[in-house]
Parts: C-alpha cells; sequence; structure tokens
C-alpha cells in the first residue's frame, strides 16, 4: 500500500521537477524512471497509430526513449518536454515507416498504405468490431499528415495547438488538414457500406 | 461510430517496459552505470605513493651529497640489495656509525621505491618525520 502510494507521489513529480532531478548526476536514472512511468503509455499510443503493429510500436517505443535518455540533458525549456518527446516519438515512427518500406519495396516511395493494411490484419493485438477495423482501414488510406492529425484530434484529442507545438504545423494548416481527413474517411465508409 | 481503442498490448506490458528500455540503453551505449567502480587500494594510494618516493629520493640524494662532502674518505661500498651499511674504514665505535650510504639508491627508479614502499607499508607520514 505505501510502496503504491510512494509510486503514485514519484509520478506525479513535474516535468520540471523531473528534469532537475536529470541534470544532477546522483538522481538522473531515477528521474528518467519517473519519465518512463509518466509517459510510457502516451507516447506508445502515438506510435502505435502511426506504425499499427505492437511489435513495431514497442521497437520504436524503446528507440525513442534512447534517443529521449541521449537528448534530454541538452533540453531546453522553451517548448515543453511532453511536445519535445512526442515530436521524437512521431519522427521516430515516420522514419521506422521509411525505412521498412525501403526494405519491402526497395525504395522508401513504396506503398505505405499496403505496409500498413498488412500490419493491421496480422497484428494479434487489435480487438476491433468491423466498424473498426473499416475506420483503421479508411484512416490508413490517408496522406501522412492527415493520418497524424486525425490521429491526435479525433482519438487523443489534442488541443491544435498541441499538435502545433508537436508536428510544427501551423494551426490553420491542421485545421484544413483534419477536415479533409474527415471527408476522405466519411467517402471511404460511405464507400464500404459501414 | 463508437471512438474506443481497438488496439490492445499484451498483458502486463507496460510493467516490465522500463526495465527493458533501461536495459536497452545500457547494453546499446553502456550509458546507464551499474555500482561505482569501486578504485582498489593500490590505485587509490599511488598519488601518494609517488609523492613518498619523490621525498625519499630527496632524502636520499641530500644525505648522500652531505656525507660526501664532510667526510670524503668514506669508502662506500654496494651491494646486491641496492642498500649498503658496510663501510671499511669505520669502526664501530665511530660517531658516523649510523650514517647509511645509499649509493645504489640513487640509480634506482621511482617505480621500485613505489613497490617498495608498498610492500613495506611505511606512509607518507613517517618519511616526513625523518627529514
Amino acid at each position: 500500500m505505501w510502496h503504491i502510494l510512494k509510486l503514485k507521489l514519484m509520478v506525479s513529480k513535474s516535468d520540471d521537477e523531473i528534469l532537475e532531478l536529470f541534470r544532477d548526476e546522483t538522481s538522473k536514472e531515477e528521474a528518467f524512471g519517473l519519465l518512463l512511468k509518466k509517459y510510457q503509455e502516451r507516447l506508445y499510443w502515438q506510435i502505435r497509430k502511426i506504425v499499427i503493429s505492437h511489435d513495431d510500436t514497442d521497437d520504436v517505443l524503446q528507440n525513442t526513449f534512447v534517443k529521449i535518455w541521449k537528448g534530454l540533458g541538452n533540453f531546453h525549456s522553451h517548448s515543453q518536454l511532453f511536445t519535445w518527446m512526442y515530436r521524437i516519438a512521431t519522427n521516430e515512427s515516420l522514419s521506422f515507416l521509411k525505412e521498412k518500406q525501403r526494405k519491402n519495396f526497395g525504395s522508401a516511395n513504396g506503398d505505405v498504405e499496403e505496409l500498413l493494411l498488412a500490419n493491421l490484419e496480422s497484428d494479434p493485438y487489435f480487438d476491433g468490431d468491423n466498424a473498426q477495423i473499416e475506420l483503421q482501414k479508411a484512416i490508413i488510406q490517408l496522406p501522412e499528415k492527415q493520418r497524424l492529425v486525425f490521429n491526435m484530434k479525433y482519438f487523443d484529442e489534442m488541443k491544435y495547438d498541441e499538435i502545433s507545438a508537436i508536428l510544427q504545423t501551423s494551426v490553420g494548416a491542421l485545421k484544413a488538414s483534419y477536415h479533409h481527413a474527415v471527408k476522405k474517411i466519411e467517402v471511404f465508409l460511405i464507400s464500404r457500406e459501414v | 461510430m463508437k471512438k474506443e481503442n481497438p488496439y490492445k498490448v499484451p498483458e502486463n506490458y507496460f510493467d516490465n517496459l522500463g526495465e527493458q528500455i533501461k536495459d536497452k540503453i545500457k547494453k546499446e551505449e553502456g550509458l546507464f552505470k551499474d555500482e561505482p567502480e569501486k578504485r582498489s587500494l593500490m590505485i587509490q594510494l599511488k598519488p601518494y605513493m609517488w609523492m613518498a618516493a619523490s621525498i625519499l629520493t630527496l632524502v636520499i640524494a641530500a644525505r648522500l651529497i652531505l656525507s660526501v662532502s664532510i667526510s670524503p674518505e668514506y669508502k662506500i661500498s654496494s651491494t646486491n640489495g641496492g642498500i649498503s651499511q658496510t663501510t671499511e674504514s669505520i669502526d664501530s665505535t665511530s660517531p658516523e656509525k649510523d650514517v647509511i650510504f645509499f649509493d645504489d639508491l640513487t640509480e634506482v627508479s621511482s617505480e621500485d621505491i613505489i613497490d617498495y614502499l608498498s610492500e613495506n607499508d611505511i606512509d607518507t607520514d613517517v618519511l616526513l618525520a625523518n627529514l
């Protein structure tokens, strides 16, 4: 009981407190542990929606945290910590997909939609009904930016300001992307009679 | 349409994730250090050994110079051990009987002196007290 309470108190440290701990060599690993506990799930889901498969997500998430460990010492708090970590997770996910495209198709211009559909169909950790499967397929066929924006806005209910900071795109452009994404998904679902 | 997340994760996945990531960092980068490496006693004492050796060398050199300049008739013999206490022209009642001749020690390297000191447990305070 006490152990759980202590853990909750530790996890509830603010980002600034964690950063301060990280900058001290004696508490660096403890701070990283707190950061892991605090953000591992949120970053997992950000990555999972981009790469789809759990196994790929696991790889990308681990690489993401390795980069966070390496870069955190140089992080300056002019941007929010979680924004910075989300950006790393997103970039790592997109790089991973490009690398996978290169391996599967011989070039990074290969069909990412095909790749993601294959991931969706083969992933044992997908438990959606037919309508959810169709929605995921509709999202997969979106262009990259629209796919990212739609997932962050629709599923994660993030504010445009937050998405803007992570993707480094203007709020206006994000709103346009989301609008286009919704339209395309509607068309896709109607065509599939969902 | 339901907005719920259709993706799942293996059971207890997040419970072990942190440790896996730390292990990965440890293996790939060696960034996480295990227990701080314990330095051996000799390594910790090495700087003091060097200091002691230097002081000893100075003492030997100074005493040799003084003894030679004061008593030029002293004949210095050498032994394999490097330290000679024998003189041919001094009898046991001579006031100089306690003089120790360190002729060969001037050619002894600092490493040898350090080894000697570490084996014989001579510390710097004792050396300084004998100056």
